[in-house]
């Protein structure tokens, strides 16, 4: 067991208030030090946020302006998190007020760019684009998570297709014409069908998106995103996810609303075969954690 | 924006990541907290308790937490608060006596659950005084041997049960039960067996055996409260302490409860009826939060 003293934060993304958005630890560990995948593990499990990121500095000299970065959630490591990558660029830009316009993160989705806006407490992340492929034959598995939040009678004739991104191993199911609001008050039920769908699919999670409705013109992408592997838990607001869905829009600018209860907002720009991420954080608790 | 300091404890723990974890927030009487605040932040910080304590005396320019010996004291799940929390009480004492220097010799806490006085022993350690709830031998019904079943797997002629009155805690004593039998135990709680404990009105199954290196060992589940396991209890030992009081003919133990973090306490069942529950603290985290 490594033994010292860590700066942690825990930060809220992808809000401008306390408790809203997805809650992450911020872990900043020294370059001379490496932590091994137990005691991160031990740490993440400790803080038991939805995801917990290690980063540290790519060379001894301070200021840097490069990190490592890795994900933990409580159980395992993470391939992707985009929520706490804001957290981890919000800790480094503004609470530690690095004197950069840009960090990168060396992470497992590859050189990750986190960069100051202009306007303070937003930041925006440059991940890679996750293609998306129609699904034309949807199975009775796609109609299951379907029909976890949505009963065939609340669809009210609303057509609904479905995609599969391998990049983040998400479903998409895309339902047309749906508000904020009326998304945000479904009720999703992890039943045994789901619980099935999820195995037989072999997905990390399913992402029900809608591009936005005629009657509310604030958002141009609605969504909500629930784990499989960890028993229907919601996320509360997902980057990842939105890699995809800019991908599946196919628009170079949406103004997208995860409407889960604590609720986030996300500005998602396509450049190319990138996504520029914009969000807001809220810092909850800075302090020290020794182990 | 105000600022409180904050103290995560894992209490009942030797070291860091072991123990029952619990969030400490000192409230200046002069900053209070709402209700509603207080469980939005036991919600965000997302461990097992979170209390909150308050000098109850309000002396201008005095300082309370290193002088008062009498604080409130409240406790929330992430979802609710709650009557009554021994190990969030012992971490509360463990920041006052050695993060905020308070100088008594004992505390008492005003709680929902009457006043709850902490003392400070010579090793760094703290005890607790709870009235004692003596286990009472049932006879094993179909009931109970549906709960025996799904909690251990069997229900064999010589397990014997009993039941607290006051908590309603259903001691389960396996005379065979090896030291790996007592870790290995993961109940599998069907409709049926669900029942059968709703009928019986049980509120935990308390698990115990003798230990190796300590007079008894112990695990307590709650497999109907969405959290399965509690890693310590302090209630229950309220319960061991008469029951091993009866079979070793002594008043004074040393107890682990070997859940997967584990917890270290000691126990004694005093003359006036009254168990004395110790057990040391660890602070995890020490920091700001901003609300």
């Amino acid at each position: 067991m490594d033994s010292n003293s860590f700066p942690i934060y825990i930060v809220d993304a992808f809000t401008t208030k306390a408790f809203g958005g997805n809650a992450a630890g911020v872990v900043i560990v020294p370059h001379e030090q490496t932590l091994s995948d137990e005691t991160m593990q031990s740490i993440a499990s400790e803080l038991n946020k939805p995801m917990t990121a290690f980063i540290r500095p790519a060379s001894s000299q301070q200021p840097c302006a490069r990190y490592s970065l890795q994900w933990f959630n409580p159980r395992q490591r993470a391939k992707f998190c985009g929520h706490a990558t804001l957290a981890a660029g919000h800790v480094l830009l503004t609470e530690l007020n690095l004197p950069f316009p840009t960090v990168t993160m060396d992470s497992p989705v590859g050189d990750v760019d986190i960069s100051r806006t202009g306007t303070a407490g937003s930041l925006s992340l440059s991940f890679p684009l996750s293609p998306v492929e129609h699904i034309e034959r949807p199975m009775e598995h796609h109609r299951a998570l379907l029909h976890s939040l949505v009963s065939p009678g609340q669809l009210a004739g609303r057509p609904v297709a479905y995609y599969y991104s391998q990049a983040i191993n998400d479903v998409l199911v895309h339902i047309d014409g749906m508000a904020a609001d009326e998304l945000a008050a479904l009720e999703y039920c992890h039943g045994v069908a789901t619980e099935e769908a999820g195995r037989a699919l072999g997905a990390r999670a399913v992402v029900f998106v809608s591009g936005g409705s005629k009657d509310d013109a604030r958002y141009d992408s609605v969504a909500r995103v629930f784990g499989l592997e960890n028993g229907g838990e919601e996320d509360q607001v997902t980057g990842s996810a939105h890699t995809a869905i800019a991908a599946l829009l196919g628009r170079d600018r949406i103004r997208a609303r995860q409407c889960s209860r604590r609720g986030g907002d996300l500005l998602v720009e396509r450049k190319g075969d990138r996504v520029i991420i914009t969000g807001d954080s809220v810092t909850i608790v800075c302090g020290t954690m020794k182990i | 924006m105000t600022e409180y300091q904050i103290f995560t404890v894992d209490a009942f723990a030797s070291k860091p990541f072991e123990g029952n974890q619990a969030g400490i927030v000192p409230v200046p009487a002069d900053q209070p907290l709402s209700a509603e605040t207080m469980l939005q932040l036991a919600a965000e910080m997302a461990i097992a308790e979170t209390a909150y304590l308050t000098p109850l005396s309000r002396n201008p320019g005095s300082l309370p937490f290193q002088t008062e010996s009498h604080f409130n004291l409240r406790w929330f799940t992430p979802a609710y608060e709650v009557k009554l929390c021994g190990h969030a009480t012992l971490a509360a004492a463990h920041v006052l006596f050695f993060e905020l220097n308070n100088t008594s010799d004992s505390l008492t806490f005003d709680t929902l659950s009457g006043d709850l006085t902490v003392s400070r022993n010579a090793d760094g350690s703290l005890t607790m005084r709870f009235p004692q709830d003596k286990p009472e031998g049932v006879i094993v019904d179909q009931e109970y041997r549906t709960i025996v079943q799904a909690t251990l797997g069997h229900c064999r002629e010589d397990v014997e049960v009993y039941l607290s009155p006051a908590l309603n805690y259903l001691v389960i004593y396996d005379p065979q039960m090896t030291y790996q039998g007592l870790r290995d135990v993961a109940p599998r709680f069907s409709a049926e067996a669900l029942d059968a404990r709703k009928a019986k009105g049980v509120m935990g199954l308390v698990v115990t055996s003798r230990g190796k290196d300590v007079d008894f060992e112990s695990r307590f589940f709650d497999p109907w409260s969405g959290v399965d396991e509690d890693p310590v209890t302090g209630s229950a030992h309220t319960v061991l302490a008469p029951f091993w009081n009866e079979r070793l003919q002594k008043s004074e133990f040393s107890a682990y409860q070997c859940s997967q973090r584990g917890g270290s306490l000691g126990i004694e069942l005093l003359d006036n009826g009254q168990v004395a529950v110790s057990g040391k603290g660890v602070v995890v985290i020490r920091g700001t939060l901003r609300l």
